[in-house]
């Protein structure tokens, strides 16, 4: 018996001994930034990687960009000091002087004509591969000066160029998938799948001695509760887009600081199966479906008032946009439209949540009792993610929740994320809705493209094969001791700055 | 005789586990491709390239243009020769990344169950001894609440109160025991206690019935009749009456935490092998699902197989046959 006490003694000592040792936690460096991640990347591959860590983080702080937007939504230079419109079809870019790879070796434009031939090139696979289908000709006037010429005008060129990550020539999108070279702050020390990237500071970055932090850890934490409670325990300093629930945590602690952006960028929508279900094909009864949302409520308690109902397709934030949607709720007007239609008796269709969309489930669940009242029967289908991106690539659906984060500023790109993959599908009845989406991509007259978007929205609203309900901005958290991070609208941080206090 | 007896067990037992294996592969293989999802989605992503030429590169790429027989037959071929194939997601080898998790995960795992078997046995000796007396009823009280409490709120209590309240261990990591033993040990304080708090009042439990039974019996009775010190009594007649019983306890408990640690690991950030599994699970990673599945269907084998031998060492009166 005294022997299974002492055992038991000692057990408890030696809890207490590591417990009382664990004030040196790597939180306390002040030179290492950790954030966390809500996923693992599959890899590190600029070309081909669509994972928001890696477009949000990565291709800002390993790789860059000729330039970025700031938290204002304004044009900031990173490796080109300055670029031109010299016409409609030809831009001409200054590059930055003193810029090294990782690996060493200066960049020069001929880094910049490889990345976007390496876009161009089928073989790549590259996602952005139809950003830069219209390239003509880049020629490199000398190492440092750069001009691109245009098949067609493309008003969302220097646009792309923003997100576009610059790699060395010497290397390989197969090299670039385990290790990484750019020109970032921070340089690749290791990879541990599903648990754990390091990066070390870039002594010969070209803004070196802004860079504060010696080390930058991203921890692999899919839990949003998990990463809350890691923020408030110091183990990570930054939790990057985080959803309401985790952001209503951040501002209710006083030792974290929740950074909102200034512009809505994000819109909660639904994607209507008009090809699948004919009910939804009807305009007159999708419309009274949005009469009998009240998307004021929805802003409100589902997203604890950081949203507020959307007024367009297009989030706030995106260049062009119009208020074009103003119905607000009335269920009364909504029986009315109803009646009108021959789907008056009601009739029932199927909508797919992702499991992890809290937000969506709870607005689907709103929507659901208020559209019962209209004798139509939503059944929510709360799925994990392969089962709703199977629905949602093969348009198998009556009517699927998403969310669109911007990418892009300029529309065009909101219409090739979202619309364009509908136009075989719930927009092939609305040719002249797909022509104008074509026209205002490659259209460079400003006063033509702002009315094309206009009517593209107006059109949207009216048929709504796709249609936002509310509008958020994006939402980050940091720890109090951490300054100078800054996060634009469409959620890339930048991480440089980033100082302790 | 004996021995060659439990030698013939044991060959016996080899060869059925290898028709059970070779279920086990069949099974994963057919489940795994049965189930929604594609992987070449999950390649090309929700921006990516849908055109038929693309999707037919990638499926070619990734082997899945072949019949699925055709491709089952090449997956246990190269299982056989110890090659569990790449990962789809990121071409690692998963022969590698599995045995890493695993190493991981047997860490949390080993240490979690020897806290348990270092405090249940005692503890559960004790309750079971001295029934109805106040340690009886605190382990009773402590042994239903963490039964009832799910892992995950275990977790989170004791990162709420260590790492968020007290800030003296981190609440979420993983290094490597050889990179840095210190942050090794720091990292592993909290997962291992919180799955050693559900393996304690299992265990427990367990332990105390048990206890109860064999204190009840005849040469219980007889031995402290004739005067036995209770410290033997405790030693010889009742732990090792409850010894059999309890390795078959700890055994399943063992085999089952091997994939079953997945909230704990995601709850601690532990990178250990549940976790893997359902990551290439929503990933549709195929052959990382099938090797790691694979894997645990034989630790479970060969555990079951050594908890046999064991019965044979724990107690004489066993013959296996």
């Amino acid at each position: 018996m005294k022997k299974i006490l002492a055992l038991l003694l000692c057990l408890v000592m030696c809890v207490c001994a590591f417990a009382g040792c664990g004030e040196n936690t790597d939180s306390d460096k002040p030179t290492v930034l950790t954030l966390g991640l809500e996923q693992d990347i599959d890899n590190f591959d600029p070309f081909t990687n669509q994972q928001n860590p890696f477009v949000r983080i990565i291709n800002f702080n390993c790789y860059e960009t000729l330039f970025h937007y700031n938290e204002d939504m304004e044009l900031v230079m990173d490796l080109a000091t300055e670029y031109k419109k010299v016409d409609d079809t030809t831009y001409t870019f200054k590059l930055r002087e003193g810029v090294k790879f990782h690996n060493g070796e200066a960049f020069t434009a001929d880094d910049v004509i490889y990345t976007i031939n390496t876009i161009k090139d089928e073989a790549t696979g590259a996602w952005r591969n139809s950003q830069y289908a219209n390239v003509a000709e880049m020629k490199a006037i000398d190492s440092l000066n750069l001009e691109i010429k245009l098949a067609a005008p493309q008003a969302g060129f220097i646009d792309n160029l923003a997100y576009t990550a610059i790699v060395s020539k010497s290397t390989t999108p197969k090299d670039l998938t385990t290790k990484p070279v750019g020109t970032g702050a921070f340089k690749f020390v290791s990879w541990t799948p599903n648990d754990s990237i390091k990066f070390e500071k870039f002594d010969e970055y070209w803004e070196a001695d802004k860079v504060n932090a010696e080390e930058l850890i991203m921890k692999v934490i899919p839990d949003a509760t998990v990463a809350v409670t890691s923020l408030q325990s110091g183990t990570v300093q930054f939790l990057g887009s985080v959803d309401i629930e985790s952001a209503n945590t951040i501002a209710n602690d006083n030792n974290l600081v929740l950074l909102e952006s200034k512009y809505a960028s994000t819109v909660y929508e639904v994607e209507i199966g008009r090809h699948n279900n004919p009910a939804l094909a009807d305009k007159d009864v999708v419309k009274a479906m949005f009469l009998a949302l009240d998307r004021e409520t929805v802003a409100k308690n589902v997203f604890s008032g950081k949203a507020s109902a959307s007024k367009s397709p297009f989030p706030s934030a995106a260049k062009y946009f119009a208020e074009v949607d103003t119905d607000g709720y009335d269920l009364e007007e909504a029986k009315k439209v109803l009646a009108g239609t021959k789907y008056k008796d009601g009739f029932s269709f199927e909508v797919y949540v992702l499991n992890s969309d809290m937000a969506s489930q709870q607005t689907m669940i709103i929507w659901q009792d208020a559209l019962k009242e209209l004798g139509i029967e939503m059944k929510i289908n709360i799925c994990e993610v392969s089962v709703w991106l199977d629905a949602y690539l093969n348009r198998s659906y009556d009517m699927i929740a998403n969310y669109y984060s911007m990418v892009g500023t300029d529309p065009s790109t909101y219409c090739s994320v979202i619309m364009t993959a509908l136009a075989d599908y719930q927009t092939k009845d609305l040719p002249d809705l797909n022509k104008l989406i074509l026209d205002s991509a490659n259209g460079s007259d400003e006063k033509v493209r702002e009315d094309g978007y206009k009517t593209i929205q107006e059109q949207i609203v009216e048929y709504r094969p796709v249609a936002s309900y509310v509008e958020c901005t994006n939402l980050n958290g940091t720890s109090k001791d951490l300054s100078d991070i800054t996060v634009n609208a469409m959620g890339h941080a930048f991480l440089k700055y980033a100082s302790f206090k | 005789m004996r021995w060659s007896s439990t030698l013939k067990y044991i060959c016996k037992r080899l060869l059925m586990s290898i028709a059970v294996l070779f279920i086990v592969t069949v099974m994963i293989f057919v489940i795994v491709r049965l189930s929604p999802g594609d992987p070449v989605q999950s390649r090309i992503g929700p921006y990516g390239d849908y055109s038929e030429e693309n999707v037919a590169r990638i499926e070619k790429e990734l082997g899945l243009d072949k019949p699925m027989v055709v491709q089952y037959g090449i997956w246990l071929k190269d299982c056989l020769s110890g090659n569990l194939g790449v990962s789809l997601r990121n071409g690692a080898s998963i022969t590698e990344i599995v045995f890493d998790k695993l190493a991981v995960s047997l860490e949390l795992i080993t240490v979690a169950i020897l806290l348990a078997i270092l405090i249940a046995i005692p503890l559960g000796i004790i309750s079971g001894i001295k029934s109805g007396s106040p340690i009886d009823q605190a382990a009773s009280v402590f042994s239903t609440g963490f039964l009832a409490m799910p892992s995950f709120c275990t977790g989170l209590l004791l990162i709420v109160v260590f790492s968020v309240k007290l800030k003296i261990l981190p609440s979420n990591g993983y290094v490597p025991f050889f990179e840095n033993p210190e942050m090794n040990i720091k990292y592993l304080i909290l997962p291992a206690l919180t799955l050693g708090l559900y393996l304690i009042a299992v265990l427990t439990r367990f332990v105390r019935s048990e206890t109860m039974e064999v204190v009840s019996s005849n040469y219980v009775r007889t031995a402290r009749a004739k005067g036995m010190p209770s410290g033997i009594v405790n030693k010889s007649h009742i732990l090792k009456n409850i010894s059999t019983t309890l390795v078959t306890v700890v055994g399943i408990e063992f085999a089952t935490l091997l994939g079953g640690t997945v909230i704990v690991e995601q709850l601690f950030g532990w990178s250990g092998l549940g976790w893997y599994i359902c990551q290439s699970v929503s990933n549709r990673d195929y052959p990382a699902v099938q090797g790691s599945v694979l894997i645990i269907a034989v630790a479970f084998v060969l555990i079951n197989l050594l908890m046999d031998i064991l019965y044979v060492i724990l107690d004489p009166r066993i013959e296996l046959e």
